[in-house]
């Protein structure tokens, strides 16, 4: 029972980490500006981080590690500070992302300005940590980022053309715009694959008691977690590509995208993608805020964990409230939260190399990992993702110069 | 690995610079222009029949303000053609009437009042996309 | 045992079982008459400031020094503490609680924790 449970985990970890204020703002420019052509990216980002999803969970079962804390302690502090700091500017940026994406979601509902809402989300988001344990806030954001599957079901009800939705599943060149093209492009593959994404889940496997006996079900929960939250960025792109791609809305402020499901749900549609944007953010913000919490307690080897009282992890809880604060600063001071967004994407794409190379020494060390250190396969495709990451750090800044605004 | 990035970014910056006409780079600056009067049109068309409250509509509509005036100053700014120049400021300074009065009209709940300025946006963006399409790139 | 690897950005674990920080440093006794000896692990922000650069080692103690609610920022556990170097932790006799390496710890758990509400799951 406990194993399927861990379904849960990974849902939580798709919800939050797969589909959150990133995908939602790629996904519905890639629709929007390109239709059905992009859709190769998404897939290809969801392979790649299937991969580095089993993996973390893999190591986390075998070791019984999370990840911060044994790259530490087997490469030494040095080596591990640029990482870390990289993962940290990250963690703060996404973080304010959400946040701002959560101030939006309560902005298209009640008008009140975004920046005002910046406190009352933050002062949430930390109530939620403060009182949750981990299973709860696995539980509740899986539970509630079921919503998410409206962009599914509209995705349906607009019966796209099949033979256009399956050839936009291979790479082809753009027929116009071509630098907006490839960074979105990119932001897809950034948003996909956000470092924090497999940094968390291997710290949320030691939260939930993994031991060697979760191997098999922990591919289980990568493909099926990472595959939903998949279909869901799937039916946003089609949704984007049916509603307003047509009508020439390119998305460049959340309010256009805001827009997407009046079309098959008339009267729903509205409310509905804001609660959708709501709890993938809230999903996303509270994974983010503890990945922050999580890598800076097992970096310095504080105690840490969702589950203990506040007392017993005090520097823990501090590292995610201090996040929470400086994140919320950003979107009351009026930052744009889809610029943000864009920003952070571009941000991540650049920073892969650092958080995945790491990673990848780990995983082939038989020392921690014995018999189940990554074959030849699972080498091969992180190699690529090595690659490409270094590909994408080169382009992705100058791209979100040229593409993005 | 720094200064490789730092001459791909250059590189990247000075080939997409060197192609652009000053026509071509005023319609990518201003290109915001055509989706906002498209989802504002939408954002009319949704709220006559329900769909999105009233709220959204003004919140789009200062949204959409900002972009056409950031746009108007693009224009202001540029080296292109007179010709183009004028035609854009027509169309940014239509959107921001058009916006205004549709504004207007779901603040009043006038749903009649708020079809004139639905079709204006829709002649605005149907007027927008032809003239961006004329100054397009050649794709490769 | 092979400091480097076995010892040093280990895990220290208490008497209790709660993590109390990590190995930052190590510190040998150069002996005239034999091989060096471990002397005692160093825990805090300024041993790790000090491995990047003495120079950060330095400037760190002194921003510390006016800031911090530790006494000095070099917490030293010696050797004779040490009861187990396990393969990813290390066991120690004491009790986190009664070391510096808890100085923050328990000043936020008295003056913040505690004037919290809710503060229990």
């Amino acid at each position: 029972m406990k194993k399927a449970m861990t379904l849960a985990l990974g849902i939580l970890t798709s919800v939050g980490g797969f589909f959150d204020v990133g995908n939602i703002a790629t996904t519905a420019q890639a629709g929007a500006s390109f239709r059905f052509q992009l859709i190769w990216s998404l897939l290809l980002a969801t392979l790649l981080v299937i991969f580095l999803v089993e993996m973390s969970g893999r190591f986390a079962a075998v070791s019984g590690k999370a990840l911060p804390d044994a790259i530490r302690e087997h490469f030494g502090f040095t080596f591990w500070l640029v990482p870390f700091a990289v993962l940290t500017l990250i963690h703060l940026l996404t973080l304010g992302a959400e946040i701002g994406g959560m101030c939006f979601a309560l902005h298209l509902v009640t008008g009140i300005p975004v920046w005002v809402w910046a406190p009352v989300v933050a002062i949430l988001t930390w109530l939620f940590l403060w009182r949750s344990t981990f299973s709860t806030i696995e539980n509740s954001t899986s539970l509630l980022g079921l919503l998410t599957l409206a962009f599914v079901v509209a995705a349906l009800l607009h019966h796209p053309p099949t033979g256009e939705v399956v050839a936009g599943m291979l790479p082809s060149l753009p027929h116009h715009d071509p630098e907006k093209y490839w960074f979105i492009a990119v932001s897809i593959l950034g948003a996909v694959i956000a470092p924090y994404l497999f940094y968390f889940y291997s710290s949320g496997a030691v939260e939930d008691d993994w031991d060697p006996s979760y191997i098999a079900v922990n591919r289980g929960v990568a493909l099926i977690g990472m595959g939903f939250g998949s279909v869901i960025s799937l039916g946003a792109i089609v949704v984007a590509a049916m509603v307003l791609a047509p009508r020439g809305i390119e998305v460049s402020d959340y309010h256009q995208a805001a827009l997407m499901l009046t079309d098959a749900f008339p009267f729903w549609g509205f409310a509905l993608f804001a609660a959708a944007m709501g709890i993938a953010c809230l999903g996303a913000a509270l994974e983010v805020a503890l990945s922050m919490a999580y890598t800076t307690a097992q970096t310095f080897g504080w105690n840490w964990g969702e589950d203990l009282n506040p007392r017993e992890d005090a520097r823990f809880c501090l590292v995610y409230t201090g996040a929470i604060l400086l994140s919320a600063l950003l979107i009351m001071f009026g930052v744009d939260p889809l610029k943000l967004t864009l920003l952070t994407m571009a941000i991540n794409a650049a920073a892969l190399p650092f958080v995945v190379i790491p990673f990848l020494l780990l995983m082939n060390d038989g020392k921690l990992l014995r018999e189940h250190k990554n074959g030849w396969l699972s080498n091969a495709v992180i190699l690529f993702i090595v690659i490409l990451s270094f590909v994408l750090a080169v382009v992705s800044i100058p791209l979100a110069i040229r593409g993005g605004s | 690995m720094g200064t490789i990035a730092a001459i791909a970014a250059a590189a990247v910056l000075f080939l997409s610079c060197q192609q652009q006409t000053p026509e071509q780079e005023l319609i990518r600056k201003t290109d915001a222009v055509g989706p906002w009067l498209a989802a504002l049109q939408m954002a009319g068309e949704k709220w006559t029949v329900n769909s999105v409250p009233a709220t959204f509509v003004h919140t789009s509509v200062d949204a959409a303000q900002k972009a056409f005036t950031k746009a108007a100053r693009e224009t202001g700014r540029s080296d292109a053609r007179t010709d183009l120049r004028d035609h854009l400021g027509r169309l940014i300074a239509g959107g921001q009437a058009e916006s205004a009065r549709l504004r207007r009209a779901v603040a009043a709940q006038d749903r009649r009042a708020a079809v004139p300025a639905i079709r204006g946006l829709a002649a605005l963006h149907a007027d927008f996309e032809a003239l961006s399409k004329a100054f397009e790139e050649p794709s490769q | 045992m092979e400091l480097v690897r076995d010892v040093l950005d280990k895990q220290l674990i208490d008497r209790e079982g709660t993590k109390m920080g990590r190995a930052d440093g190590v510190v040998l006794e150069i002996r005239p008459d034999g091989p060096p000896r471990v002397d005692s692990l160093t825990l805090g922000f300024t041993v790790l400031a000090s491995r990047l650069h003495p120079r950060f080692g330095d400037w760190f103690a002194r921003v510390r020094a006016r800031w911090s609610v530790r006494k000095s920022g070099r917490y030293r556990v010696p050797w004779s503490v040490v009861e187990e170097v396990r393969q990813h932790d290390i066991q120690l006799a004491v009790r986190a609680l009664d070391t510096p390496a808890f100085d923050w710890e328990r000043w936020l758990r008295r003056h913040v924790i505690e004037h919290l509400p809710g503060a229990s799951k």
